[in-house]
């Protein structure tokens, strides 16, 4: 391969990666939480038992919305399994004559959570792992279109940065098991190269699958020069029972919980949520969708049946090639299939994810401070991307353990307290990030990392005195979901503290050399 | 099964390591020239037994996972043991 190729892609693979490299280790590291969201949507939520019959949380969910919202246009109840905290409904309200035009209800008004006992409100109110899973597309404070355009550029970059990567690397096989340890930045180009090489599998899949999940967005003209009419589309794509009008003639609902089960047995897996059309109306219809967590394609099927009768009365035709295809995409990207070790995989992988955008950035860092004039005072553009290093790479993970313990720490009947838990981790964030703008980089590393490991170990010690769910409890019960979560953190945290001991020991060599110089550098401080 | 699948990936991914330059002096076990054959026959039982475990589609996903896992195993271990 021509010297000067390689040079254009290395030189494409080092700005694609640091351009939008923050970005990327906020997303990457908050989707790679996603694959415990079930777990963390349970642990957030101490006060619920674990479920052991889901049946009894359908039937409160039924019974809640029959109270609540009785003459809805629709129903929506996600149903839950074994390891999850409970089931999320919403309703669209009846529009009722002269509200018409009144303005956007609240989204909050329509929805609510039962827990694992049947009943609602028994659990604080919070958003729980659930959170970071849309934080990794949807952003937040941002509107959801610019969000998602945003995401999507962000991986596009990664998807160059990988393939320029990958041409850049010149020795990918000889140097497959190589990490120099103590060796500056060659030690830094290992370990990157390490975190890229060895999961580069699941990064190319992560990445490009990442993107599949939001196509129709990127790449509309295919649908635009097949279909004129939108709704055309949406059958072909999400194919749905024919829903029948409204008769004003009231009937009783037939019981959910046999129509879930015959419809689990027909359909091949269980079913992840149900919709329900004109509850409490002669026209009532039952709409049952598979569970991602029981296929590979994420585009599940559906069944439908008569809401008074039970009367099965349509089933989903097989799906095309396309959107088989584009499932199977989307499906292999979330994980949801994955039993407990296929999950681990998914979120060690994840991790090596981090790590390689988090050391790719460091490294940008690295290989320049070797190159500065005066290391004392290095430009401004290394000062800027030095800090806003620390601000992310050491800021994120931080903002989400501030969000955990918002979790705990926050009132229990405080007003609006899912998003104050929001709130309150990016306030954390704004804090750290002032802080890393204005301390001392080599400081600002370890005091930051540090702090991560101790409020990262102090979790499950808080559970353990303050709440039933602490971990000594949970491993007596078996249950592995909340020990899991607990015993994750404390490894985290301890994982932390091994980064922030092992920066706050670092001496480099110049440094050393410059303490001997008749000026000592005072202000020099190393980035990783 | 997934034992099996585990166990062949962390062994097929040693012995490929220690068939690498920079590691065939840490192990006196096996001749040289039989470690990188002997991991690639590894690599390839991790798969069957994958399929066995997960089926042909899970097992794909899941053996490709399980041997990235010992890719990393064999890295760090290999690599922070040496002195």
């Amino acid at each position: 391969m021509s010297k000067g190729f390689r040079q254009s892609q290395s030189t494409l693979h080092t700005w694609s990666g640091l351009l939008l490299g923050w970005l990327l280790f906020a997303i990457f590291v908050a989707g790679t939480s996603a694959y415990w969201r079930e777990a963390l949507n349970r642990w957030s939520r101490p006060e619920l038992a674990r479920i052991e019959s889901t049946d009894r949380v359908v039937r409160g969910a039924v019974d809640f919305l029959s109270r609540k919202a009785p003459d809805a246009q629709s129903w929506f109840i996600t149903v839950p399994t074994t390891q999850s905290a409970g089931a999320d409904l919403f309703w669209v309200p009846a529009v009722k004559p002269g509200e018409e035009g009144r303005g956007r209800r609240g989204r909050r008004d329509t929805r609510a959570f039962i827990g694992s006992d049947g009943q609602e409100g028994t659990a604080r109110a919070t958003r729980g792992g659930e959170f970071f899973y849309r934080f990794h597309f949807d952003l937040h404070y941002v509107p959801v279109f610019w969000a998602r355009w945003i995401v999507s550029i962000a991986a596009m970059f990664m998807l160059v940065a990988i393939f320029t990567g990958i041409v850049t690397h010149k020795k990918i096989f000889r140097d497959f098991f190589t990490l120099r340890r103590g060796k500056g930045q060659r030690s830094w180009l290992d370990g990157h190269n390490a975190t890229a090489v060895l999961a580069l599998p699941f990064h190319l899949m992560i990445t490009y699958t990442g993107l599949v999940t939001l196509i129709a967005m990127l790449m509309p003209w295919a649908i635009v020069a097949n279909y004129s009419d939108e709704a055309k589309l949406y059958e072909v794509v999400f194919p749905q029972a024919p829903v029948a009008e409204r008769t004003e003639r009231p009937a009783p609902l037939a019981d959910l919980v046999p129509i879930l089960h015959d419809a689990e047995r027909r359909i091949g897996g269980s079913i992840g949520y149900i919709t329900v059309f004109n509850p409490g109306d002669a026209a009532a219809r039952i709409t049952l969708t598979r569970s991602g967590n029981s296929m590979l394609s994420a585009r599940t099927p559906s069944i439908a049946y008569d809401g008074v009768t039970g009367r099965l009365l349509w089933q989903a035709p097989p799906v095309g090639g396309a959107v088989e295809t584009q499932g199977v995409m989307v499906g292999l990207h979330a994980g949801r299939f994955g039993d407990y070790p296929m999950r681990w995989l998914y979120f060690l992988c994840g991790i090596a994810g981090s790590l390689m955008v988090a050391s790719g950035l460091v490294l940008w860092t690295v290989k320049r401070r070797e190159r500065l004039p005066d290391p004392a005072r290095p430009h401004f553009g290394f000062r800027v991307v030095e800090r806003l290093n620390v601000g992310f790479v050491a800021g994120f993970p931080l903002a989400m353990t501030v969000y955990l313990w918002a979790n705990r720490l926050l009132p229990f009947g405080l007003e609006r307290r899912a998003d104050q838990e929001i709130n309150t981790m990016f306030a954390g964030w704004a804090v750290v990030f002032l802080y890393a703008l204005a301390r001392r980089p080599g400081r600002a590393w370890v005091e930051l990392l540090a702090l991560q490991a101790v409020l990262l170990v102090l979790l499950p010690l808080y559970n353990l005195v303050a709440l039933p769910t602490g971990l000594f409890a949970t491993i007596a019960r078996g249950d592995w979901v909340l020990a899991g979560a607990d015993l994750t953190f404390l490894a985290l945290g301890t994982g932390f503290g091994f980064a922030a001991w092992r920066v706050h020991r670092f001496r480099p060599k110049e440094r050393r050399r410059a303490a001997r110089a008749p000026q000592p550098a005072a202000n020099w401080a190393p980035a990783e | 099964m997934t034992l099996v699948a585990l166990l062949s990936a962390l062994g097929a991914f040693a012995l490929l390591a220690l068939a690498s330059d920079r590691h065939r002096d840490r192990w006196r076990g096996l001749t040289l020239r039989w470690r990188r054959p002997a991991g690639w026959v590894l690599v390839a039982l991790t798969f069957a037994a994958g399929f066995a475990a997960w089926g042909p589609v899970y097992g794909a996903i899941g053996a490709t996972g399980l041997l990235m896992f010992a890719a990393g195993v064999s890295l760090l271990t290999l690599n922070l043991t040496r002195r």
